[in-house]
């Protein structure tokens, strides 16, 4: 990740910030987050280097997404490299309220164990063990586990993945999950040219076209099923859901989003009301990401 | 070895309140409450442009049973997306102005089968399946009442298996393909009048 993608970041944080009321308090927590991510694979990218071997073959990725499989392609992740990333994100937590010092101090011993008993290399899934031991351990609630780990684990996939991403024929895919990795997307966007649905995978940024009238988790495609709701004041943020399987992810209109080079991850943090409401309207997380915290409830005046 | 909660709790010697996105700021329910962020359902349904014979793909927004906003399919083949003005404002089609000129929904819109039998002089609600059965029967009893099997032509007889009693009118939002198919059960049923609607 080079510094002109942190500049990205800063200016879609600014952009979110005019969109989404609310934002405005999470976004000193948000640069420090990134900023901590960021600079930690600059600088380990110089010492050791963070890339990881991608097996993928061209030829065979035609006929596997013709014929409707994902790629899988999961590279594997270095130890230290995860374990590095995180303890900086729980540094830059203590720096913006240093009174939950003492969770933070819990969760890096955890990191320090988990790092010992590790081999060199782990899968998503173990890091995914780890998520929720963490917060079995109520050391970090559900949301900022979650905002932790997929910080951490997107980073080093789309540092990994970002050139395989973008060679990718992805105009011949049409499932719901990333036609590279195959995780289940939680966000996507809507096209300014056309309005055409685009999905981005939040693990490695791989982006491709959706049906728009279709459920993709469930494929479904009964219209009085599917839908979204928006809110009254700002209707680029889409709740879009499927009634069969009860799931819930988000699109954002770009057309209603003045710019370009949309950084869709910010608009998603910066939308994290809109999963607290889809969740009091009974809907849960396609992707399996919970960003809402047990018992957290909206506080209505009336 | 197995990291419990009681293993971790000795390992970590302290224990304190779990680290939260409130606790950086961010209260997701402060975000969407005081003034509450006002939920707007809204479903989306495909439809085909009833304007031309080009036939362009259309998505309609429709809140609260009342069409709110129609743009072009970007999913669909032809159009992709796009709609010409006439296509762009067709959601208005729905909708008449009251005396105060402000757009309401067409109260007269049809949303029902309306039947009016030969000789009645009122229109009956049926639905669609009956519609459609009644039709079908009626295309069978005329074409079997009617049919022609042969015709003397320059004083010969020859078999020609038709009916002049029914014409076929194919459809310009139809496909090629679908259009073949028809024509095929229309020379099938011995209909002889097959005519397009296309302005051409």
């Amino acid at each position: 990740m080079k510094t002109s993608q942190q500049e990205l970041y800063q200016e879609e944080i600014a952009r979110c910030r005019r969109l989404y009321r609310g934002f405005e308090n999470l976004e000193p927590f948000l640069l420090e987050a990134f900023q901590a991510v960021f600079s930690f694979i600059e600088s380990y990218e110089e010492r050791e280097g963070i890339l990881e071997k991608v097996n993928f073959d061209k030829r065979k990725a035609w006929s596997r997404l013709k014929n409707g499989e994902s790629m899988e392609i999961n590279p594997t992740i270095q130890t230290r490299a995860l374990v590095g990333i995180l303890n900086e994100l729980g540094q830059a937590v203590v720096r913006i309220s240093p009174e939950i010092k003492d969770s933070i101090t819990n969760f890096q011993k955890i990191l320090e164990n988990f790092q010992e008993k590790s081999k060199e290399r782990v899968l998503k899934e173990e890091v995914w063990k780890l998520k929720e031991l963490v917060v079995g351990e109520d050391i970090l609630a559900r949301d900022m586990a979650t905002f932790i780990f997929t910080l951490a684990l997107s980073a080093i996939y789309r540092f990994n993945l970002e050139a395989v991403s973008k060679g990718l024929r992805t105009d011949l895919w049409e499932g719901g999950n990333c036609a590279l990795c195959g995780e289940k997307p939680h966000f996507g966007l809507l096209r300014s040219e056309d309005g055409a649905k685009i999905i981005e995978c939040w693990l490695c940024g791989t982006q491709w076209n959706h049906i728009r009238i279709k459920c993709p988790y469930c494929s479904n495609t009964e219209q009085e099923q599917l839908g979204f709701f928006t809110v009254e004041e700002n209707d680029s943020c889409r709740v879009q859901f499927c009634k069969k399987c009860s799931s819930y992810y988000k699109l954002f209109d770009t057309r209603s989003i003045a710019g370009e080079n949309i950084v869709l991850s910010v608009h998603n943090l910066a939308t994290l009301s809109y999963d607290l409401l889809a969740r009091e309207e009974g809907f849960k997380a396609g992707s399996g990401l919970e960003w809402v915290n047990e018992g957290e409830k909206l506080e209505l005046d009336d | 070895m197995e990291l419990t909660r009681r293993s971790f709790l000795k390992l970590a010697g302290v224990t304190a309140a779990a680290a939260s996105l409130t606790s950086v700021g961010y209260g997701k329910a402060q975000a969407a409450s005081g003034e509450r962020l006002r939920i707007r359902y809204t479903q989306e349904f495909h439809t085909i442009c009833t304007f031309c014979g080009v036939g362009c793909g259309i998505i309609c927004n429709v809140r609260d049973g009342v069409i709110v906003n129609a743009e072009g399919d970007p999913d669909h083949p032809i159009n992709e997306g796009t709609l010409c003005s006439k296509g762009s404002s067709i959601s208005n089609v729905s909708y008449v102005f009251d005396d105060k000129g402000k757009p309401v929904p067409n109260p007269k819109r049809l949303t029902n089968v309306l039947y009016r039998a030969p000789g009645s002089g009122r229109y009956e609600i049926k639905d669609w399946d009956w519609a459609l059965e009644t039709i079908a029967k009626r295309i069978k009893d005329t074409r079997d009442r009617t049919l022609e099997e042969t015709a003397v032509v320059d004083g010969r007889e020859v078999t020609v298996n038709r009916t002049n009693a029914m014409g076929w009118l194919g459809s310009a939002f139809c496909t090629g393909e679908e259009n073949y198919l028809f024509h095929k059960m229309a020379r099938a049923m011995g209909i002889i009048n097959i005519d397009h609607c296309a302005r051409l």
